[in-house]
């Protein structure tokens, strides 16, 4: 299949949404840019994810690792991390689903912009099921293993979403090392745990992603992406110790 | 009795020959060959599993046993060349009306159709196919079942045209047979607009009978007549027949013929679609490989096949495994069966362009590939007949945009066929490399001493800049700690200015700095640059050492209050998130010997000596050793 890629500059353009609605973009020249990307195969998965409960969303999400899994990892790493190739297979070839699968897209283009034309950074759906994929299929050869360390990544998204929102964190091994972790200790929710009492610290914190940020200061001091996984549980424990008592999960350790 | 009707016009507007006829006349035997062979095929039976079966036979015919050619020699004697072309044109055909005998060719088809409707004359209905064929020129009939309407060979509707240009009077017959054995005749000559006894007429001619419709005494209809004319003329089987006497004499060789049915309809021939029987040779599926492989029709070298190239052909679809390769026009895509050979041999690269129906449409070069050693054969489905049909010049010979009036379409054309040669010319790349090895199977001791040299250009022009990709250049970042004079002369470039090692900053108003008291809001606040600080951790000691020299200001102060920030893995700034009380249990100043005291989380009144602070301070047991600082002074 070959993609014409768009030119930049379609983001939140009201123009381009409309010919977007009316199934337009196609004739256009002046949208498009001379690269053109030809793939084997695309076929959909779930683009977008969100305000679901928490049972539809693993299955959505678990869509989404597998058909990416299985279609796009073998395509070139720039391709599949490309904002404009994945706006331009939406645009140009995934309209139909689109529209049929999140018709409030048609309702304005505020949801066009975040549904279709979405930043591709770590909010974006995609993003987040391309990195899950890519990650875990490079680390985990075994099939079962593979589909729970999937789950494992959708039971703990706010700790994952924290990690690949961060560039030193955005590698592989610290995010499976990570994830690992936390199955071992079995502290999913504990993690998620609000923070009371602690003025000094911002609003919304939660215990997981506290424990990153004391990750992220002390790098690259200590180099937590590069740490074998023994290592790093010692330091997760001390850190969340920090945040809560860990006396209990010190037995397990 | 009048056999030929032309249509009466108020006056002569246009005295030229109709343009088609000239693009056919230039196509030759081919151009016939190939209009009635598709019309043929176009015409098969749908129901029949048999081939479709064409005779073609030349011969030699009395022209008064021609019916009504009279009345066209009469009409030819009166036309009037306007210009030096047409008046040769005209010459020429009051010279060849005066033979007594002509040659004429035939083609008649079985396991066919036919025409439909004969008896209902000139119709409006679109089932009544002979309507449409005898007295529209232009136009064709679409099929009711659109699949059988894309496979269709014929679709710009002017291969009638194509039998009138074989004949020195423009002049063609078809006799035709439906299914219920009715037998007419037809026919069209193209003259020019002329004037015949005190009344200007068109220049296409019907041999059809004119009747007047009761109606309305001015309105007249054609209706064909029953044929009872000569042999030549005779079709008494289900199907039609083209007859075209006064053929023009370069189109009566034989082998030229099946040259021409090779050429075009080889694949129809080998999928059993098609069989052609030129004067008693047939030509079929089992059979097409003599004829391809016999020197009589084509030269057997392949280092000699620069212009035809149907042996290859027959060859690369017979032999080798089709691949599939998909091409897209920018919207959709097209997927297509690629029969392709590689053979060093081959002295020109060609793609043998080819509709379902099995009629080749060109011979089709790879841009910038026409002179690599491969054959190849494009077939692709329903889809791909469309597109590729509403691609086809007139003559069906070649696949153009030219004649596309939509600009949108005509894009999509272009893109198209440039995609298409780009595909090709993948699978080709392949098998020049699958071809040629390019290590372990050859001496590379001399190509390995040209890339070390190579190499080695190739790095020093490299330095500097590396490129990964051709959108990501890794570029090599200047490192801004060492000392200016260090650094690359831009040359003629703007400056880099030194960075300021103490730069003042505003205050946050937003920020903690809220709880400043209205006189530490009267001070200048500055950022002191890591370059500036010495940091040391020793047991349970930390020591700082700020030289703040650099910035006047700074310099000239005697005390200063210090902040802290901390630095994540980002290289983000927190500030106030980091508490000097839960972190140090005492911080003193060295310059003063004195120990600090602690205000809104800054070091208070720290000595400045000569630019020189410096701090020590007592840390807690649970202190981070790892973490990152900025430091702030405030004067």
């Amino acid at each position: 299949m070959e993609i014409r890629i768009l030119e930049k500059g379609y983001k939140k353009n009201p123009e381009f949404y409309q010919d977007f609605l009316d199934d337009k973009i196609a004739d256009k020249e002046e949208y498009f840019s001379d690269e053109t990307v030809n793939i084997q195969s695309a076929p959909e998965f779930p683009f977008y994810i969100a305000k679901k409960n928490d049972e539809q969303r693993k299955v959505l999400f678990l869509e989404a690792f597998n058909t990416i899994e299985k279609y796009y990892l073998s395509s070139d790493r720039d391709l599949h991390l490309d904002e404009q190739f994945w706006h331009s297979l939406l645009i140009l070839k995934k309209r139909d689903f689109l529209l049929e699968t999140y018709p409030e897209i048609q309702e304005g283009i505020e949801n066009f912009n975040n549904i279709v034309v979405k930043d591709f950074d770590w909010e974006n759906y995609i993003y987040k099921s391309v990195l899950a994929a890519e990650y875990i299929s490079d680390l985990v050869t075994d099939e079962t293993e593979r589909q729970r360390y999937y789950e494992i990544i959708i039971d703990n998204l706010d700790l994952y979403n924290y990690m690949i929102k961060y560039e030193v964190f955005r590698s592989k091994q610290f995010v499976f090392n990570i994830l690992t972790i936390v199955d071992e200790l079995g502290i999913s929710s504990l993690l998620k745990k609000k923070i009371v009492g602690r003025s000094d610290l911002a609003t919304d914190t939660r215990i997981g992603r506290q424990v990153l940020f004391e990750f992220n200061k002390n790098y690259p001091v200590i180099m937590s992406p590069m740490m074998a996984k023994e290592e790093l549980k010692e330091l997760f424990v001390e850190y969340l110790g920090y945040y809560t008592s860990v006396e209990q999960l010190g037995a397990l350790v | 009795m009048t056999y030929w009707n032309f249509s009466p016009i108020p006056n002569i507007e246009e005295s030229n020959f109709n343009k088609i006829l000239e693009r056919f006349y230039n196509l030759k035997i081919s151009g016939l060959i190939r209009e009635n062979l598709q019309n043929s095929l176009d015409g098969r039976l749908l129901e029949s599993k048999e081939p479709v079966k064409v005779m073609i036979k030349t011969g030699m015919i009395k022209s008064k046993n021609v019916p009504g050619i009279s009345e066209v020699i009469d009409r030819i004697h009166s036309l009037k060349g306007r210009n030096s072309y047409t008046t040769e044109a005209i010459n020429h055909m009051v010279k060849m009306a005066e033979e007594e005998e002509v040659h004429y060719i035939s083609f008649e088809d079985i396991n066919t159709r036919g025409l439909s409707g004969a008896k209902n004359g000139q119709s409006d209905s679109t089932k009544d196919t002979w309507a449409i064929y005898a007295y529209n020129k232009g136009v064709h009939s679409e099929e009711e079942d659109t699949a059988v309407e894309t496979s269709r060979g014929g679709s710009h509707g002017v291969g009638k045209i194509a039998s009138n240009a074989a004949s020195d009077l423009n002049v063609m017959y078809f006799a035709n047979c439906d299914e219920f054995g009715e037998q007419h005749l037809g026919g069209t000559v193209q003259l020019i607009e002329h004037e015949y006894q005190d009344q200007s007429y068109r220049s296409t001619g019907y041999f059809a009978k004119l009747e007047h419709l009761e109606t309305g005494r001015n309105k007249t209809k054609f209706y064909p007549f029953q044929n009872d004319f000569n042999e030549v003329f005779e079709k008494k089987t289900r199907g039609l027949k083209i007859i075209i006497p006064f053929l023009r004499k370069e189109y009566s060789d034989q082998r030229e013929i099946i040259r021409s049915v090779c050429d075009s309809f080889f694949i129809s021939i080998i999928l059993n679609k098609l069989e052609v029987d030129v004067n008693g040779k047939l030509i079929n599926a089992s059979n097409i490989e003599d004829f391809v492989n016999d020197s009589e029709y084509y030269t057997q070298n392949i280092a000699d096949m620069k212009a035809e190239f149907t042996p290859l052909y027959v060859n690369t679809y017979l032999k080798e495994e089709p691949k599939k390769i998909s091409v897209s026009d920018g919207k959709e895509d097209y997927n297509f069966n690629l029969f392709f050979r590689y053979d060093e041999e081959i002295p020109k690269g060609r793609v043998a362009i080819v509709r379902t129906i099995g009629m080749k449409i060109e011979d089709k070069k790879v841009k910038n590939k026409a002179n690599q050693p491969f054959n190849a054969v494009l077939i692709g489905g329903a889809k791909e007949d469309a597109y590729l049909k509403s691609l086809e010049n007139e003559s069906h010979t070649e696949l153009s945009v030219d004649h596309m009036k939509d600009p949108d379409l005509q894009r999509r054309a272009k893109r198209f066929i440039n995609n298409l040669s780009k595909e090709i010319t993948i699978i080709l790349d392949e098998a020049i490399t699958d071809q040629n090895p390019t290590d372990g199977k050859m001496d590379t001791k001399d190509i390995l001493y040209v890339s070390e040299i190579q190499l080695k250009k190739e790095v020093s022009k490299a330095m500097g800049a590396v490129v990964i990709d051709k959108k990501k250049p890794v570029v090599k970042v200047q490192d801004d700690s060492l000392p200016p004079n260090n650094k690359e002369p831009n040359k003629g470039k703007k400056k880099t200015k030194t960075p300021a090692l103490i730069k003042p900053v505003k205050r946050d108003k937003a920020a903690s700095d809220e709880n400043d008291s209205p006189e530490e809001q009267t001070l200048s606040l500055y950022t002191v640059h890591p370059n500036t600080v010495e940091r040391v951790v020793v047991g349970d000691k930390e020591i700082v050492r700020f030289n703040l020299s650099s910035n006047k200001e700074v310099k000239k102060a005697a005390t200063c209050n210090v902040g802290i920030s901390i630095i994540d893995g980002m290289g983000k700034e927190y500030k106030n998130a980091f508490r000097l009380e839960d972190n140090y249990n005492e911080i003193y100043d060295k310059v003063a010997g004195a120990k600090c005291s602690l205000k809104n989380n800054k070091i208070n009144q720290v000595t400045i000596n000569q630019g020189i602070a410096e701090l020590t301070f007592k840390l807690k047991s649970d202190y981070n050793r790892a973490l990152k600082f900025v430091y702030y002074v405030e004067v």
